[in-house]
């Protein structure tokens, strides 16, 4: 959208589809909703891997 | 425009800016900002006696910098109203008066250096809203020297070079000589359908006809200069516009297909050089000018950003505001009672400005003349005593229509005047404070039990958005285009309206697959309240992932009308999902559910 250049950077991440199960690289600006759509299959049912931080050491 | 400034019923506020707005159609309250002008409008005559005493000058903008102004100025012969303004940033200075030469020389002591800026408000019933536009900067576009070389110029100074009431009377020169160019040169599309972050990807509109026009002017006023138009292609679709063009050419203007990779000036001579891939005889060209005009486009001013918060509209990508329909409602703003005309809903000529404003004129003049409004049957209520102050519907109303004071501990009102009845607020409201008329909670959850009453395992839920996703449904049924029979649509007013509840219900009663569809982002006729169905079911995805039960089997779909075949893909992409369903799953969703671990409440 218009927003998307003002709003701030755009972010690297993950996608996956929920209907293929394609995971693909993408981006997003904080803040702003983008309409999406699969590469491979088109669908719009997507969701933005939230990528897991690894557990902190133990001492 | 001198009879708007005269008609005894229209009130002019210049100088003015918009600082706030509230209310709904036929009630808006608008807040506005007036700077001081330091001159009287009304004992003002325009002689212009201020300004022949005035030791400041500056550059003239209007004249696009090619002329200068005093610090006292008119903005332009023809403004109005017809009263000189003061540029205080510019004037050497009133407190304490260090130069007062034009209070000395007015004749009916008109100037006010201690004027004040305004800040008063007015009721209104209907808005136009009328910003105008920019030109676009080619500053750029370094290929074309336009910061380099004098003889470059671009369309809009060009004009003001030619007026009669220009920099030169009228007379075309070169500004490195002040002679009469051989050869002038035009550049289309300089800004415009460029996709490659430093114009727009639009095409302005006006410029191709803007240069025809220079072009006709020159051949007609100085036969012996020549004209060069390099383009991608000319875009003459307006009426006459065909016949303008072909008079161009027949008067000896020279088109040629290509855009100028480069332009370099002889530094003796300033004689401009283009290089050129010619498109019609694919070989590299060298041509020469001795003047080059950059046909410029329009862009979107930077604050309409700020208008567009203050009367909940919606832009286009573009940046311009966005109509409420594109065809049925072309000047109408998705708010009510707001009305569009000239460049501010898009790039457009004159004529198509005249033609639109008037539209909006007879828009506002229909609503104001009958003194009423007829309010859409489809609004939300509210039920004072659920309501917990807690605002969320007033932030998820795409038009300000629901007011909330959390402090004072005011339940939500609804402006039903505002409403447009997408229920999004009802869909968000965690307490059901909030009631859709027509298309209640308990209306929706009665089709989604019917629809799962018989052998749910085989259903697919559909909530579709009236507009878009199931006439893009109903389009696929008149194309003849088959979906799987499984299907069950349940039609809302805006995907906005798809509460969780609905959706988690629908999922207890054995539903093996939901899908909840709405409007492509840009053509949510509610403005934007489709973005309130992804975050919605985003959450949703995560709270299923959490329970068990597999993300998949919720899908979110964007289909338009015209989508009829989308529709019929979509569909069967689903029912594959649905076979991969299977009855340990529906049963172990509906224990998740019975035992109610998802942190929703259910309507059973």
């Amino acid at each position: 959208m218009s927003d998307a250049k003002t709003k701030g950077p755009r972010i690297p991440c993950r996608y996956k589809c929920l209907r293929c199960g394609l995971v693909w690289e993408g981006s997003y600006v904080k803040g702003v909703m983008e309409e999406l759509s699969c590469p491979s299959c088109a669908s719009n049912s997507q969701r933005r891997l939230k990528e897991k931080k690894p557990p902190a050491e133990k001492e | 425009m001198a009879d708007v400034a005269r008609h005894p019923r229209i009130e002019l506020h210049t100088l003015a800016t918009v600082e706030a707005a509230s209310g709904s159609v036929g009630n808006f309250k608008v807040k506005i900002r007036q700077k001081p002008r330091y001159v009287d409008v009304d004992a003002c005559t325009a002689c212009g006696d201020c300004a022949k005493v005035c030791p400041v000058l500056l550059p003239n903008e209007f004249e696009a910098g090619l002329m200068t102004k005093r610090a006292i100025h008119q903005l332009f012969p023809q403004a109005v109203p017809a009263a000189y303004v003061i540029d205080m940033d510019h004037c050497l200075g009133t407190n304490p008066i260090a130069c007062g030469k034009c209070a000395e020389a007015c004749g009916v002591h008109c100037i006010d250096y201690d004027d004040q800026e305004k800040v008063f408000e007015v009721e209104v019933g209907t808005i136009i809203v009328a910003t105008g536009q920019d030109v676009m900067d080619p500053t750029p576009f370094e290929e074309y020297g336009y910061t380099r070389y004098e003889n470059v110029l671009t369309s809009l100074e060009f004009e003001r070079l030619i007026s009669p009431l220009g920099p030169t009377l009228g007379h075309l020169i070169k500004l490195s000589d002040r002679t009469l160019p051989k050869t002038v040169a035009f550049i289309q599309c300089v800004g415009s359908r460029c996709d490659d972050g430093r114009g727009k990807p639009y095409c302005s509109n006006i410029c191709c006809m803007n240069t025809i026009k220079d072009s006709l002017l020159i051949r007609d006023h100085w036969p012996d200069v020549e004209v060069k138009i390099f383009y991608i292609d000319i875009r003459a679709f307006g009426k006459g516009f065909e016949d303008m063009y072909k008079r161009s050419k027949a008067a000896g203007a020279k088109y040629i297909r290509g855009i100028p990779g480069e332009v370099m000036e002889d530094p003796e001579t300033k004689e401009l050089i283009l290089h050129v891939e010619n498109g019609d005889t694919g070989r590299l060209e060298e041509h020469r000018a001795e003047m080059v005009i950059l046909s410029v486009g329009m862009e979107a001013p930077a604050d309409m950003r700020k208008l567009q918060t203050i009367l909940n509209l919606q832009k286009t990508p573009d940046g311009f505001y966005l109509e409420a329909h594109p065809k049925l409602l072309p000047v109408d703003a998705a708010t009510k009672g707001v009305f569009f005309a000239g460049t501010a809903e898009g790039p457009k000529d004159v004529k198509d400005s005249v033609t639109q404003a008037s539209a909006a004129a007879a828009r506002a003049l229909r609503l104001m003349a009958e003194g009423k409004v007829h309010i859409p049957a489809i609004t939300s209520t509210i039920d004072e005593d659920l309501c917990k102050f807690c605002e969320v519907c007033a932030k998820a109303c795409p038009y300000g229509a629901i007011t909330v004071d959390r402090k004072t501990k005011k339940p939500a009102v609804v402006a039903e005047a505002a409403c447009a009845g997408c229920g999004t607020c009802g869909a968000e409201c965690a307490t059901g404070a909030i009631t859709m008329k027509h298309f209640t909670d308990e209306q929706i959850i009665a089709q989604v039990d019917a629809m799962l009453a018989d052998r749910p395992e085989e259903k697919i839920v559909v909530f579709a958005c009236n507009w878009c996703s199931y006439a893009g449904g109903d389009f696929a049924g008149v194309s003849r285009l088959q979906y799987p029979p499984t299907m069950r649509l349940v039609r809302t007013m805006c995907s906005g309206r798809v509460d969780k509840k609905f959706v988690l219900h629908a999922f207890a009663k054995g539903a093996p697959v939901v899908l909840v569809s709405g409007c492509h982002y840009v053509d949510c006729h509610y403005i934007d309240a489709n973005r309130w169905t992804q975050k919605r079911v985003e959450r949703l995805w995560d709270q299923l992932e959490r329970k068990g039960i597999r993300p998949e089997r919720l899908q979110l779909e964007w289909i338009s009308s015209a989508e009829g075949a989308k529709f019929q893909t979509v569909m069967e992409a689903i029912e594959k999902i649905r076979r991969t369903v299977t009855p340990e799953e529906i049963e172990h969703t509906k224990k998740v559910l019975e035992k109610n671990l998802l942190e929703v409440p259910i309507l059973v």
